[in-house]
């Protein structure tokens, strides 16, 4: 099997099958994406960690239920991870023991995110904002974190997510009002803006 | 920040992740209960390899090998557990059923059904095997009524019966079944030893049965006692009473 010609549909269904193989793949190919946008929205290395390694051990437990969108599983992969992310300690509950046992090199903290430190990335952007987005319902969490923040076409996220093109976007609006747009102008795009990073 | 992931928890959750995949034929972890309405079942120990070995396992004894990774759901009401396409050598799926409410459950298609009175919710647990005919499109079914909760885990395993043993004296001794009956039967004294009991004497001892409808009417079995025997079917070590 040449891993890396395949695509994602032909990799993930080897993966549910079974194949050690074709799940390392899947690892390979997506892993740094999930981290990095599970360290954007925890603010920390080892939450982050934990909520990556969250994913994957997710990833096999429902492999029975992972959607693919346009034949690939990051969408899916990236809702999880904002699912896992928007309550860590119910998102890694079932995984504490294989946590605890994975090795993690010497974290030397930079200046930079010992002023961050513990905290949570979207309470040092500005805490009405945090709390305004920690409060929407998990779905509208997961539309934004794939569309502001991925940079996915509202379609896109609509199907990784499980609801109607009409319903994303009905969400994102609402959304959008009960959230300051500084968050989103941060991060240098727009719901409306559809690219790929 | 670094926004680069750790190597070292890289490589090493990519390992943990890639294991799940690697099917073991280890026994479970947890002890298991024996239920009160399928017979014994020893889960069988694989070499490494996973190359077929002697099974491990008792004469006569039904002996599964687990063959994908166990699958759980909950749910109030009916609902389904998915367990993906079966392997090719499965022949049945092992599930576990905890009830969570009083109720009546069906499990899948081929007449598994279960009654959780309020003593039971919570603590009591119905293992046993189905065919692969109780799913549906690799689903595995939960029939119940609206309030009815549940919790349901299953796998998907290989079935074999590890063959009978044979004594000095030509008889065959193990655990009894219908598939492979042996002459000494594998059971328990009632000073607590285990050993066999001969079948011939088992059906001896029961005396003459009715042979006429006026006979049944007034038929009145009396218990009776066989001995029990080490394999060899000579050594008495105990003794059975048959209600």
């Amino acid at each position: 099997m040449t891993v890396e010609t395949q695509t994602d549909s032909e990799l993930w269904s080897a993966a549910r099958d079974g194949s050690p193989v074709a799940l390392g793949a899947i690892f390979d190919r997506h892993h740094r994406r999930v981290y990095g946008r599970a360290l954007w929205l925890l603010g920390n290395v080892h939450d982050a960690q934990d909520a990556t390694a969250a994913v994957f051990f997710e990833l096999w437990h429902k492999r029975a239920q992972v959607r693919e969108v346009d034949g690939s599983v990051l969408p899916w992969l990236l809702v999880a991870t904002s699912n896992v992310c928007r309550n860590l300690n119910r998102g890694t509950r079932r995984y504490r023991a294989l946590l605890q046992r994975l090795p993690r090199s010497e974290h030397v903290p930079s200046a930079e995110s010992a002023a961050i430190a513990a905290q949570d990335v979207l309470d040092a952007i500005d805490p009405d904002v945090a709390s305004a987005l920690r409060a929407l319902p998990a779905q509208t969490y997961s539309l934004l974190v794939l569309t502001a923040l991925e940079g996915y076409p509202v379609a896109q996220a609509a199907e990784a997510v499980g609801v109607s093109v009409g319903a994303a976007k009905t969400r994102l609006s609402r959304a959008r009002s009960q959230v300051r747009a500084v968050v989103l102008e941060t991060q240098g795009a727009t719901a409306d803006e559809e690219y790929r990073p | 920040m670094n926004r680069d992931i750790d190597p070292v928890f890289a490589t090493a959750l990519r390992e943990a992740v890639v294991e799940q995949a690697t099917v073991r034929q280890a026994a479970p972890q947890r002890p298991r209960r024996r239920p009160w309405w399928i017979g014994g079942l020893t889960i069988a120990a694989l070499g490494a390899t996973g190359a077929a070995v002697a099974l491990v396992g008792l004469p006569g004894e039904e002996v599964e090998t687990r063959l994908s990774e166990p699958q759980s759901a909950h749910g109030d009401g009916s609902g389904e557990l998915p367990l993906g396409a079966a392997p090719a050598t499965a022949d049945a799926v092992h599930f576990e059923f905890t009830c969570l409410s009083p109720g009546g459950f069906a499990i899948g298609t081929a007449g598994v059904f279960i009654r959780c009175t309020q003593d039971d919710v919570g603590h009591t647990q119905v293992w046993g095997l189905t065919p692969l005919r109780s799913l549906e499109s690799g689903t595995l079914s939960v029939d119940a009524s609206a309030g009815e909760q549940w919790q349901l885990e299953a796998w998907y395993v290989e079935t074999d019966r590890v063959p009978l043993a044979v004594n000095d004296n030509g008889e065959t001794y193990g655990v009894d079944s219908a598939e492979t009956p042996p002459d000494l039967i594998r059971a328990q004294a009632t000073n607590g030893e285990v050993g066999y009991v001969r079948r011939s004497e088992l059906d001896a001892g029961a005396g003459p049965l009715p042979t006429s409808p006026a006979e049944a009417a007034t038929y009145k079995p009396e218990p009776y006692s066989v001995p029990v025997y080490e394999h060899d079917g000579v050594t008495v070590i105990g003794e059975f009473v048959v209600e």
